[in-house]
């Protein structure tokens, strides 16, 4: 894993790659996992506090098609950024068992990019170093990957800022840095813990689009953390929804509005409909 | 008048006025000279210190000496700081009696270092490096301990090894932490630099204004006050703008520190 020999050069990101890769990938996985960019299988996380045994992700199970948008939908607390902690491999699962393109996630993998609800760069770094820090950290030479890094800039809206420091940036601009970072290294799988809930909301929807475009054109596997109806709406193939104490997927709903979706989008009422369905079932869960 | 300008004016006139009344109440009252001296006197001493030479090879002895223990300890500090902040064993292991010794007052030391390292330099530089430890150790600690853990699991998310994000960004994060302990420590070297001469010296800033007392040359003890007055401030301001320079994404903390 990890060591593909792809151009990193080139930002081709090709529409077929994802596929072709997870086909390449040996299939010593369990019968069709090979073929899920994420699947992950009764994982559970409980903690322990004062109060006792916590259960935070209880008996989670799901899968990831490739280049496919997922995302998972809940409150606050309920334990969805945890469960994206563990498919990241920042956090071990108490049990069961998380496999991305077939191998089984024991720790931060090489092949994952992921962005964070706090755009987490390093202020003593200009933007283009800030993207660069996945490559450097993987002690890869950052010389092939600086023209990517430009290109992906270009890609998020910011080829103008990149000797620029976060601090000079806005929220939304710090984001899109994040996200350009998050796909430096060409991951497959992308994993995105709430990136807009820190941002106003305009910026928000104004990056929804974005996201889309970037995801369109970069046909990556998105894993979507996000406690907003509209914005899950708007950008899933299919959305998740967890329920709290225990976490647990409790509904499963398939976004087919068409692609690519647009403003007018978000004030059709099939989008409304279906914000209000889900609406509905958070209502009934209490 | 600009900004710049009053910056500059004001204080000197606070000097002028100062430097007026120090003379009229010496004059109205009749202090003697070996009390306190008149204001020319101690200009006079400058003089024949700096422009005669005498003072130079005591004011660069105290330099030397405070410079030297100054990187020695700050370095140690530093080091120390580093791994303590990073191993939780060897906290343990050595935390209580980092605590103890801190709580010394470390200046009570200072008979116990000439035993050990004699009467010249090293018992300064030794006293100097002790002095300046514990403020940039603990600042130290503190920084790297400090670190936004976001920041942390952002790189472990990218597979960065420890050390990776050890040097890039733990020390990155603690450094605004690790110049408010080096602007203190400063100030501290030169303290160490003093006590060490006057317990043991026949060199140094703070011998020659022990040795004034030998004939109550007052005047000559305002000269050497001035010049560890200088050596502080130039210090204070030189470790200030390296602090300005080169922790340019957290002005906020460079002139907050006490000095």
């Amino acid at each position: 894993m990890g060591s593909r020999g792809t151009a990193a050069g080139n930002l081709t990101l090709a529409v077929s790659n994802t596929r072709l890769r997870s086909a390449v990938l040996p299939a010593s996985a369990p019968t069709d996992a090979g073929t899920h960019a994420l699947s992950a299988n009764d994982v559970s996380v409980t903690y322990q506090s004062l109060r006792g045994k916590h259960i935070a992700v209880d008996n989670v199970s799901m899968t990831l098609r490739p280049g496919e948008f997922v995302s998972i939908l809940g409150p606050s607390g309920c334990g969805k950024s945890t469960f994206l902690s563990v498919v990241a491999g920042l956090l071990p699962a108490s049990g069961g068992e998380v496999s991305v393109f077939g191998e089984t996630v024991s720790g931060p993998r090489k092949d994952i990019g992921v962005v964070f609800q706090q755009a987490t760069l390093l202020p003593w770094l200009n933007v283009i170093n800030n993207v660069l820090i996945p490559v450097k950290a993987l002690r890869k030479s950052d010389r092939d990957y600086t023209q990517r890094a430009h290109e992906l800039l270009e890609l998020v809206g910011l080829s103008k800022f990149f000797k620029y420091y976060p601090n000079e940036l806005s929220g939304g601009m710090q984001q899109r840095v994040g996200i350009a970072r998050a796909l430096i290294h060409d991951p497959n799988l992308l994993l995105m813990d709430e990136p807009f809930a820190a941002l106003d909301a305009m910026t928000r929807e104004r990056m929804s689009l974005e996201l889309q475009d970037i995801w369109q054109a970069s046909k990556k596997s998105v894993l979507f953390i996000t406690h907003s109806i509209p914005e899950a709406v708007f950008l899933s193939d299919r959305i998740l929804i967890m329920s709290p104490s225990p976490g647990r997927f409790v509904k499963e709903v398939v976004i087919d509005l068409p692609r690519p979706r647009t403003v007018q989008t978000m004030s059709s009422g099939e989008y409304a409909a279906l914000c209000g369905e889900i609406r509905k079932m958070f209502d009934h869960l209490g | 008048m600009s900004d710049r300008v009053s910056s500059i004016v004001y204080p000197v006139l606070t000097l002028l006025l100062l430097l007026v009344v120090w003379q009229l109440a010496i004059d109205v009252l009749k202090v003697p000279d070996y009390i306190l001296p008149r204001p020319l006197a101690v200009l006079y001493s400058l003089k024949v210190g700096y422009i005669d030479g005498e003072f130079w090879p005591h004011f660069l002895f105290t330099l030397r000496s405070t410079v030297t223990g100054y990187v020695i300890g700050c370095g140690c500090a530093i080091v120390v700081g580093a791994i303590l902040a990073e191993s939780r064993t060897f906290e343990k292991f050595v935390y209580p009696y980092i605590i103890g010794l801190q709580s010394m007052p470390k200046v009570a030391l200072a008979p116990l270092i000439t035993v050990w390292f004699g009467y010249g330099f090293a018992s300064k530089v030794v006293m100097v490096a002790l002095i300046c430890f514990f403020p940039l150790f603990v600042n130290t600690v503190v920084g790297i301990r400090q670190t936004n853990p976001a920041l942390i699991n952002m790189m472990r998310a990218f597979s960065a090894p420890t050390w990776y994000t050890f040097f890039r960004v733990k020390l990155f994060a603690a450094a605004g932490h690790i110049f408010a302990g080096l602007q203190i420590s400063i100030v501290l070297s030169l303290i160490g630099a003093v006590v060490g001469e006057f317990v043991a010296s026949s060199e140094g800033i703070g011998w020659l204004i022990q040795a004034s007392l030998a004939n109550f040359n007052t005047a000559q003890m305002f000269a050497g006050l001035i010049s560890l007055i200088f050596i502080g401030v130039v210090g204070t301001r030189l470790v200030q703008f390296l602090h300005n320079r080169l922790v340019f994404w957290d002005r906020g903390t460079a002139n907050t520190a006490a000095a």
